[in-house]
């Protein structure tokens, strides 16, 4: 953008401030699910929340987005951790319920003064928009309507000098494994031998490792109980594992008898250093229980098909003192083909166990 | 001569039998392009005591149209599979290399074979079993092939035709 219509876009700022207006209202009108803040009318960064989606599904990321706007007559700086993907800390952001604050379950950072590198330098005008992952961070797990604004954090003074935004609503489908997940606990489905990592795992691939190791284990556990009924032709086993033997079914059930003992009882190492993008993960099967996670694995969905949790079963199918399963076939499609051509290698594919376990869509 | 007329009238049987079952959902049995590849695996048949294991995985298009091989979980990509059956003085040698989860694949994981061209890859075999033990190994693989397709390797998964080439097994003996 030209410094011209920078400096029109200023001055058109400056009016609608004085119009009592918000500058971002004025930049975005038009788009859906924005509120205007009003609440902090002195501060030199104006802020609004936008969100592209009204509801989401449990299985989806909620992202919302912030623009930071320069609404005074001189240069500002904001924090460069604010627009930064990586980073944990979400403590400025205010989720409620009913009115109620929702937990916030990811990171408070206490940040040395930041230097000239660690700013971002908004001139007069000038907006910036920053993306955060919700879901990460506060609990959403109920579901619901969600009002969600910017607040700023205490302890990081550089952003108490944005304003407040006003809140936005958006809906999230509670998340099916919510009662599950809290009966387990939390550190055993952790890996009671406890989880390390190696090889460059942010402080959010962390966090979202945690999140699919505990979904990982509900999934283990319901497929587990799921077989533990009389053998029966269900549409949800034929799909992924063929026509139905009494044989083929108990060695399916003692696979994940097994994966789920590994989430309990075993200690779990994970790598982050693999970068490729096409791949999500891969192990070592004959050195359990060491997982490394790929490019395609940050951007899957936490659950549901080719899911976060979904590939820790894939993988942790493949160690050999498990399951010690294979990769026959890989997608929905060529495991469903599988299953019907040969349904020995289908109780044996590792693509299979993860779909069966995240059973997407539902089958009974 | 008649050898190479039965060759041509095979490769246009195939080419007739693939053409029909791009329509049809039923995966092709009989004269598929898997039987316009030969294959030959081979490698020194004795091995000194630290003697890296290496064979020569060798596959040629004898038909009348390219071939193009999904490498994906075949010895043609590295270790990323177990796809050999390795054993040592009759014992299993258990896979030591890794497995993958991975999206659909992309056109650069096919190998692009023209008529009558051969391809020679080298096989580590160290590197996804243990064979540094002395004894009789044999080596045979699995011929597992994803995706087998006519011309240019296309890229949609429905569409994949999983093939098995024959190939022969091998055996080697490392000295103490």
């Amino acid at each position: 953008m030209s410094k011209r219509k920078w400096n029109l876009y200023a001055a058109l700022a400056t009016l609608a401030m004085a119009a009592g207006a918000s500058v971002a209202q004025a930049a975005t009108s038009g788009r859906g699910n924005e509120l205007l803040d009003n609440s902090n009318a002195n501060a030199a960064i104006a802020t609004s929340v936008q969100s592209s989606k009204a509801y989401h599904r449990a299985s989806e990321d909620v992202v919302i987005q912030v623009s930071f706007t320069n609404t005074s007559a001189s240069a500002v700086t904001v924090p460069q951790w604010l627009f930064d993907a990586d980073d944990v800390d979400r403590s400025f952001l205010k989720v409620t319920r009913d009115g109620v604050a929702v937990n916030y379950t990811a990171a408070l950072v206490k940040r040395a003064a930041p230097t000239a590198d660690d700013l971002i330098v908004l001139s007069p005008g000038e907006s910036r928009t920053a993306s955060y992952e919700l879901s990460g961070a506060f609990d959403l797990g109920e579901g619901g309507s969600y009002a969600v604004s910017f607040v700023g954090a205490a302890q990081n003074a550089m952003t108490t000098q944005a304003g407040e935004s006003g809140s936005i609503v958006i809906g999230v489908e509670a998340n099916p494994f919510r009662d599950l997940i809290t009966a387990v606990d939390y550190q055993k489905a952790a890996g009671a031998g406890g989880i390390s990592y190696t090889g460059k795992c942010t402080a959010s691939e962390k966090s979202s490792l945690v999140t699919a190791l505990t979904n990982a284990e509900v999934y283990a556990a319901g497929a587990v109980s799921y077989l533990s009924a009389t053998p029966s032709p269900t549409a949800r086993y034929t799909t992924w594992f063929g026509a139905l033997s009494t044989a083929n079914w108990n060695t399916v059930k003692t696979h994940y008898t097994n994966i789920r003992s590994v989430y309990n009882t075993q200690p779990i190492v994970f790598d982050c250093s693999c970068s490729k993008k096409n791949t999500y993960a891969y192990v070592y099967p004959s050195q359990p229980y060491k997982i490394y996670l790929c490019g395609a694995f940050w951007s899957a969905p936490a659950t549901g098909t080719d899911s976060k949790a979904g590939t820790l079963v894939h993988e942790t199918s493949h160690f050999t003192v498990v399951a010690g399963t294979q990769d026959y076939a890989y997608g929905q499609s060529a495991a469903k083909s599988l299953a019907l051509s040969n349904p020995a290698q289908a109780i044996m594919n590792a693509d299979s166990h993860e779909y069966f376990a995240e059973n997407t869509p539902a089958q009974p | 001569m008649n050898r190479i007329r039965s060759a041509q009238s095979l490769s246009l049987f195939a080419l007739g039998v693939f053409l029909t079952s791009m329509g049809a959902t039923v995966p092709v049995e009989a004269a598929a392009p898997v039987e316009l590849l030969s294959c030959r695996l081979s490698m020194p048949t004795t091995l000194g005591r630290k003697e890296p294991a290496v064979a020569l995985l060798a596959l040629r298009n004898s038909g009348k149209q390219p071939i193009a091989i999904l490498k994906r979980n075949t010895p043609l990509e590295g270790w990323l599979a177990d796809s050999l059956v390795v054993t040592r003085d009759d014992q299993p040698v258990p896979y030591i290399g890794a497995m993958a989860k991975r999206m659909p694949p992309s056109a650069e994981e096919y190998l692009l074979l023209k008529t009558g061209a051969r391809r020679r890859t080298r096989v580590m075999l160290q590197k996804g079993y243990d064979v540094s033990l002395p004894g009789r190994y044999q080596v045979h693989w699995k011929g597992e092939l994803m995706d087998v397709q006519l011309g240019k390797g296309p890229v949609n998964p429905a569409l994949a035709q999983p093939q098995t080439v024959a190939c022969n097994a091998l055996t080697f003996t490392r000295t103490p």
